[in-house]
């Protein structure tokens, strides 16, 4: 879990009650158990099936890592969406597993 | 907690994270309750046929079935007040956002990406206050789904796709022609102010102007930063008419639809129609502002000009159409009916601003008799 993930949720104004916070907490940490294997498991060569489900997986992590105050991981994912959009799947595996490092702390 | 007043919402996305931090949010202040939860555009459109929330509160990238067929079905079968929040339709995706207003949504926010600076918590309360205007706004079934189920349309036009003509027909009559003698001639500019249900009355009215318009026309939309572009793209591929966001410094064209640029304040400087963007005034709410424009082009064109107010909640442009009429321009109020919100031109009526109370479909029309024209 990051430094700034707690700020991000709960900074500024009126913070979210802490029983919705832990709530968000498990469901981004299952989120990232659902999703984050896919993208791992996405070959260079996947079907168009694939490539579409992986840009969802990724787009999703991307939107919710916001939520949860992990934007580096949020910028990474997003980088996945543009390169799976190009069609340049072949250079997706690295940047998965720099999101999947970025994401250690919600695997654990 | 006063029951009378409690929200009914439906949250739409596919992400647990998403859907939890919305209940959170919009839950947080009492006045709402958030009474179902889908997964995709399919289940949003069967649970909120079956719930019939006070509005629902969207994402566009939806599985099974995507967000904009889940507008036009919802607001074909159950109207309901939507609000879409979406990380695509800021930017280079703000077409997105205009095809939701268009399908029927009312008002679209982005959701927060990794670089913004403000926190969750500011967002949330951005999402509570964008809901508390939503519910307020009367919603009426929207055509679209339900000619889309009849085969009757294709899929929404895409982005500056050269459509060049109105999505639907807009039932028009006869020509309604102004009965005083504006020459034509002498009318150089069309202002049109709107906000809430803007951009799809705008694509109506848009629609019913010819491509060799002689005069010019002024659009200043309520809009947050960053759409305006996008809504000028959407509009220019679905009218005759080519449309332009306006520049500071430069002459409105003639038989050219500019829109106020966001950020400021778009004035007309003189009668050769030069524009200059000022900022806004402290504390103005609504930026680009509607007075502000409508005032500048009551001092510079006086009778020479036509100003039109339609749909959107509050007053901004009644102020500015009362100067428009007082210095002898034709002013028109789009009518309580047709208006997805009766509150400007409410406004502007209760002051004896409007000379002409129209239906949306007929606004058109009398503007082409005030200048002489007839809707072909």
């Amino acid at each position: 879990m990051s430094a700034d993930q707690d700020g991000a949720v709960g900074a500024g104004g009126r913070a979210l009650p802490e029983h919705a916070l832990a709530g968000l907490r498990d469901a981004f940490a299952a989120e990232v158990a659902d999703r984050l294997p896919r993208l791992l498991a996405l070959r260079p060569d996947a079907a168009p099936d694939e490539v579409a489900q992986a840009l969802r997986d990724a787009h999703t992590l991307g939107s919710s890592a916001v939520v949860l105050g992990e934007p580096a991981a949020s910028r990474v994912a997003r980088a996945i969406e543009v390169e799976l959009s190009s069609g340049r799947v072949g250079t997706v595996p690295e940047r998965v597993r720099e999101l999947a490092a970025l994401l250690s702390a919600w695997t654990s | 907690m006063d029951l009378v007043s409690l929200s009914t919402v439906v949250v739409v996305d596919d992400s647990a994270v998403q859907r939890r931090f919305l209940r959170a949010a919009l839950e947080a202040d009492g006045e709402v309750s958030v009474v179902g939860e889908a997964r995709n555009g399919r289940e949003a459109v069967a649970l909120v046929g079956r719930l019939r929330p006070t509005a629902v509160l969207m994402d566009l990238d939806l599985p099974v079935m995507g967000g904009i067929e889940a507008i036009e079905r919802i607001m074909s079968a159950s109207p309901t007040p939507i609000l879409v929040y979406s990380a695509f339709v800021a930017g280079v995706n703000s077409d997105n956002a205009l095809e939701a207003l268009a399908a029927g949504a009312v008002d679209v926010l982005a959701k927060p990406g990794p670089d913004d600076t403000g926190s969750m918590e500011d967002y949330a309360a951005a999402l509570r206050r964008a809901l508390r205007i939503a519910v307020r706004v009367r919603v009426i079934t929207h055509p679209r789904g339900r000619l889309r189920s009849q085969g009757m349309v294709g899929t929404a036009p895409a982005l500056g796709g050269g459509a060049r003509r109105p999505l639907l027909a807009t039932g028009t009559g006869p020509p309604d022609l102004d009965d005083r003698d504006r020459a034509g001639g002498t009318v150089k500019l069309v202002a049109i102010g709107a906000s809430t249900g803007g951009p799809q009355a705008l694509l109506t009215l848009l629609s019913q102007l010819p491509p060799d318009l002689c005069q010019a026309v002024l659009v200043i939309q309520h809009m947050a930063e960053g759409f305006i572009p996008g809504l000028a793209s959407w509009l220019d591929g679905l009218v005759s008419l080519p449309v332009v966001v306006g520049e500071s410094g430069r002459r409105l064209a003639p038989g050219t639809v500019t829109i106020a640029p966001s950020g400021g304040n778009l004035l007309v400087q003189d009668d050769r129609l030069r524009v200059l963007c000022v900022p806004p005034d402290p504390g103005q709410f609504h930026v680009p502002g509607i007075d502000a424009t409508f005032d500048s082009v009551a001092r510079a064109l006086g009778p020479d000009a036509v100003g039109v107010l339609l749909t959107g909640m509050g007053r901004d442009g009644a102020a500015g159409l009362l100067a428009m009429r007082q210095r002898g321009a034709l002013t028109v109020g789009q009518d309580e009916a047709t208006s997805t919100v009766y509150g400007m031109p409410a406004a502007a009526f209760a002051l004896d601003a409007v000379e002409r109370q129209l239906p949306l479909d007929l606004i058109g029309p009398a503007v082409l008799g005030a200048l002489g024209r007839t809707l072909r």
